[in-house]
């Protein structure tokens, strides 16, 4: 018997993540959070608590748990609002970390984003779970993505023993769910770099909760993996699938209104730095596919026109 | 407009008719034009001279070549002559008639028939609007040619209108459907759709413009990967698009050939999603090698910016020819190297000078001076039209060299060497062949 902790089981994705690994022989899934999931996935014990450590390592005791799934990134999903920087996502994930080495958790899944890789003009085409992760972005989701990241490297060093894996998903969409790059795509209108459309990548919300709970089964798997819709889309393909309508304006006029409105931008504040407008950052994820046995099973156009049909 | 004789230029006679402003017009398209052709006398010899010859500029018809003092003194004296007149008159009058009737007609869609109306309306107007000596050239064109044919039959303005309306449907559809985000690119980028579009203009830059003889195609996997290193020249890629052009067009397989482009290009405004929808990756080892796993042929240019952006009498010369970690990628995914020479493309912008503080301000790799870049603005884009010749060397067999050759310093090196040997044979062999830049 095999008891697996999800946190952040008031999302959709982990409500979903505690379905899928509810199915499995011989599971135990235990769902925490802040808040109650809407549906309480079948064969999950919710509990709601204040995600402090000291709270996680009670609950961890036990229940005598063996692996964490940390979904608790709030900022994703509606029901997870973003809140301060200092309290929150990062934070959480140092609790989480210290509850499971203090409880004698040997597998730890942390969702991530494809996105850490940073914008560069020099980057591959498609970049492996290897490339070097960007240095910093403005405080936000993407920057607290990026300190996790480092985190659990740090912690990895620390603690060989414990195998961590992180599962970098590409902007999440579907079943209701808006990553925040996702609404920036469905924006009328929806500023951009003129004269420049890299790739973009998507991900359906099945398919993230399908390769979160593969990465939890799989006992030999470590490291991170790409997880993302194949094949990457234009931005500007990605508005216009999503019901957005692309305003393509100069570099200056972003300088100008940061410059000018620091924070409340007058092209509306951008969900990523402005590079990400101007380069790619797709991930590979043939990693993913060859040791998770991960495959999409939603192209990224269907998920982005699922989502204006919902929207209209 | 004739009391402003400070548009004129001194030591031109102002004319007095009130047409200054066109002559000023006309003047400006005469002095571009290098034909000098005494306007009166001979204006249809003019006329039939420029028509072959410009085909490929698109001459605006209203305005054959004329030297700039002739033309004032043409104007200043010369009206109309009376028969040119009547000719024009009973012209537009033929062409008027032909309007209504197909206006009147009711066979076909009421859509073909008004665009066809509204096609000779313009022909009308057009031809009411032109001056001598464009209107003596073009009514007697017309004159000789037009109307002892079926041209003046309405099923033949139909037929021309129904083509031209099925051309704008589809365009029109093809821009609504591309403005509702419905076309698919590849996984980098590439939209065959816009290849598919601009198909033709290379496969005339190919033909026509530099009248391209490819050599070696045979040499040329018909699937799976290959790598082709070529040497670089030209300052725009107009190399990789015509190596991708020869294979396109005259290989059996019609196969893409995917270029990698020097990285600053990345950060051009316009010219990096433009490079991408064409197949284009930028030039790094990682992306050759993706593409190469992919089964793709891979065409780089191990000299980058250095070749791109050298001098004109440095021209065919290797410079800075490192391809060790392209070759490294291709023997990992055992693909063959074919070594292409391009012959033709270091004089297409000849550059003179490069400007290097300029550059620097820019943030671009060179900035050349060439006979016609700045000077022209954007004509000075246009590349000269040199003969070309691409020669694809025989591929070397990547199993020759065994299994541990990838990560073998020297072995690469080895194959650098003998790649740039190869290329660099063949550059010298065919230049010092060639008799002229422009005819080969």
């Amino acid at each position: 018997m095999t008891t697996v902790l999800v946190t952040g089981v008031g999302s959709v994705l982990g409500s979903f993540v505690a379905g899928i690994l509810a199915t499995q022989p011989n599971m135990r899934v235990v769902g925490v959070g802040r808040v109650a999931p809407e549906q309480t996935p079948a064969n999950v014990e919710v509990r709601v608590c204040d995600m402090s450590g000291e709270a996680l390592l009670t609950m961890m005791r036990s229940s005598r748990v063996d692996a964490v799934v940390h979904l608790d990134i709030s900022g994703e999903e509606a029901a997870l609002p973003y809140e301060i920087p200092g309290r929150g996502n990062v934070y959480r994930a140092i609790e989480v970390l210290g509850a499971c080495h203090a409880a004698g958790v040997q597998r730890i899944v942390i969702r991530s984003s494809t996105l850490v890789y940073g914008a560069r003009p020099d980057a591959p085409a498609f970049l492996p779970e290897t490339a070097p992760l960007a240095i910093s972005a403005p405080a936000g989701l993407l920057q607290d993505y990026i300190e996790i990241e480092r985190l659990a490297a740090d912690f990895k060093a620390r603690h060989p023993d414990i195998r961590i894996t992180m599962v970098r998903c590409a902007p999440v969409a579907g079943n209701g769910v808006r990553s925040p790059v996702v609404q920036f795509f469905s924006r009328r209108p929806a500023p951009v770099l003129a004269g420049f459309d890299p790739r973009v990548q998507v991900l359906h919300i099945h398919d993230a909760a399908v390769a979160l709970a593969l990465a939890t089964l799989n006992d030999r798997v470590d490291g991170a993996f790409n997880i993302a819709a194949h094949p990457p889309l234009l931005l500007s393909q990605a508005i216009l699938l999503s019901g957005g309508q692309p305003l393509p304006l100069p570099a200056l006029v972003f300088q100008a209104a940061s410059l000018l409105a620091p924070g409340r931008s007058l092209v509306g504040a951008l969900p990523f730095p402005l590079e990400y407008l101007q380069y790619a950052c797709v991930g590979d994820i043939r990693r993913a596919a060859c040791e998770l046995h991960w495959e999409p099973q939603r192209r990224p156009d269907e998920t982005l026109r699922e989502l204006a049909a919902v929207q209209t | 407009m004739s009391d402003a004789p400070e548009t004129n230029t001194p030591g031109q006679p102002v004319a007095i008719d009130g047409s200054n402003v066109e002559r000023i017009q006309e003047t400006a398209s005469a002095v571009e034009s290098e034909e000098r052709t005494p306007v009166v006398d001979a204006v249809p010899a003019a006329a039939e001279a420029a028509a072959p010859a410009e085909a490929a500029e698109s001459q605006p018809e209203e305005a054959p070549p004329a030297p700039e003092e002739e033309i004032g003194v043409a104007y200043a004296g010369e009206r109309a002559s009376p028969s040119v007149e009547t000719l024009r008159t009973e012209t537009a009058t033929a062409v008027q008639e032909l309007e209504v009737e197909i206006r009147n007609q009711t066979a076909g869609s009421a859509e073909t028939r008004n665009l066809a109306a509204d096609l000779l309306r313009l022909i009308r107007e057009n031809l009411e609007r032109l001056r001598p000596p464009a209107l003596d050239s073009v009514v007697t064109a017309l004159r000789q040619n037009v109307f002892n044919s079926d041209y003046l039959d309405p099923d033949f303005w139909r037929g021309i209108a129904m083509v031209l309306q099925y051309q704008v449907n589809e365009l029109t559809a093809l821009i609504q459907r591309r403005l509702r985000g419905e076309f698919a690119v590849d996984a980098y980028g590439m939209d065959s759709e816009l290849i598919e579009l601009v198909r033709p203009v290379a496969s005339f830059l190919y033909r026509s413009w530099w009248r391209v003889t490819s050599e070696g195609l045979d040499g040329v996997p018909a699937e799976g990967p290959a790598l082709l290193l070529a040497n670089h020249s030209g300052v725009l890629p107009w190399d990789s698009a015509m190596i991708a052009t020869a294979v396109l067009e005259d290989h059996p397989s019609q196969r893409l050939v995917r270029s990698l482009h020097d990285l600053w290009m990345t950060s051009v405004p316009g010219l990096a999603p433009a490079l991408a929808a064409f197949g284009q990756a930028p030039a790094l080892p990682e992306n050759a090698a993706r593409l190469l796993s992919d089964g793709q042929l891979v065409c780089a240019f191990p000299e980058g910016v250095q070749g791109a952006g050298k001098l004109f009498w440095n021209r065919y010369r290797l410079t800075g020819f490192d391809a060790r970690e392209y070759i490294r990628v291709a023997l990992r995914a055992g693909a063959p190297i074919i070594p292409v020479a391009v012959i033709g493309a270091e004089e297409i912008y000849p550059v003179l000078i490069d400007v290097r503080p300029l550059a620097q301000l820019l943030n671009l790799p060179y900035f050349p001076l060439t006979p016609l870049f700045p000077w022209f603005g954007l004509l000075g884009i246009t590349p000269l039209p040199s003969k070309w010749s691409i020669i694809f060397d025989t591929p070397i067999d990547p199993s020759a060299y065994g299994p541990a050759a990838a990560d073998d310093p020297v072995t690469l090196a080895q194959i650098n060497d003998l790649v740039q040997r190869r290329i660099q044979s063949l550059l010298d062999e065919r230049t010092a062949a060639r008799r002229s830049i422009f005819f080969g």
